[in-house]
């Protein structure tokens, strides 16, 4: 998966595109690793392009959204799918969205 | 006739990824709604993503074998894998209303299996975990 980067001041946007299966899913958590390591105070993970949501994607978001709120930072998804959106409602996480 | 596939696929991540490629052209063959075939795309790999992180003890290669059916009405998924006994429909549901800061993390998987599919049924034969899904269209 070929992950779009964004940066815009101490913000960074991730852009995935397509099925956001296991394999993916552990490609974002490497960048989101590296983000958080490389001192970003926002990053989006832009998920417009998204066809496919699986629950290892949903964990990273989880798992990295607590650790930046932790740090009085932030993880959130962006702009989700109609496929993602439903993704996450049905696991009942809709607060990991940008509102 | 019913059209149907089967593929036999070793327990690998890009296994799975081939298995999810053929099923797209399969659903496309055959007029598939995007929506339906979303929702069984997402059933698949979360079943599958649990046999490969949990279905062995071991580091052999094992074979996991998926039959699709289009049996309209219905659309049938059947994988069969010779893994550990473990019957998905089993599993305690997740409380999705607890805040998030307190969900744990685990158990979403088949959460969403059953959130997407219209039924499902397990069976253990012969030393293998049978699977049904499905999926009415």
């Amino acid at each position: 998966m070929d992950i779009g980067k964004r940066i815009s001041g101490d913000s960074l946007e991730l852009m995935l595109p397509g099925r956001i299966d296991g394999a993916a899913a552990h490609q974002l958590e490497v960048e989101v690793i590296a983000a958080m390591q490389q001192g970003y105070k926002a990053i989006y993970v832009n998920l417009a392009q998204a066809t496919f949501l699986c629950s290892a994607g949903i964990r990273v978001l989880l798992q990295y959204h607590r650790q930046m709120k932790g740090k009085g930072l932030k993880l959130l998804a962006s702009r989700p799918s109609p496929e993602v959106t439903s993704a996450l409602e049905m696991t009942g996480f809709p607060e990991l969205v940008e509102k | 006739m019913t059209p149907q596939l089967e593929l036999t696929l070793p327990n690998q991540r890009s296994g799975v990824a081939q298995l999810q490629d053929q099923l797209e052209s399969f659903a496309r063959q055959h007029g598939l709604a995007a929506r339906v075939f979303h929702d069984v795309q997402l059933a698949i790999e979360e079943h599958l993503t649990n046999i490969l992180l949990h279905g062995y003890g071991d580091n052999l290669e094992h074979q996991i074998r998926v039959r699709i059916q289009l049996d309209l009405p219905e659309l049938r998924v059947e994988v069969e894998d010779d893994g550990r006994p473990f019957n998905p429909l089993a599993q305690p549901e997740p409380r999705v209303s607890q805040p998030i800061d307190e969900r744990p993390i685990g158990g979403l998987g088949i959460h969403m299996m059953r959130k997407s599919l219209d039924g499902m049924e397990y069976r253990r034969a012969e030393g293998k975990n049978i699977l049904l899904m499905i999926k009415r269209l």
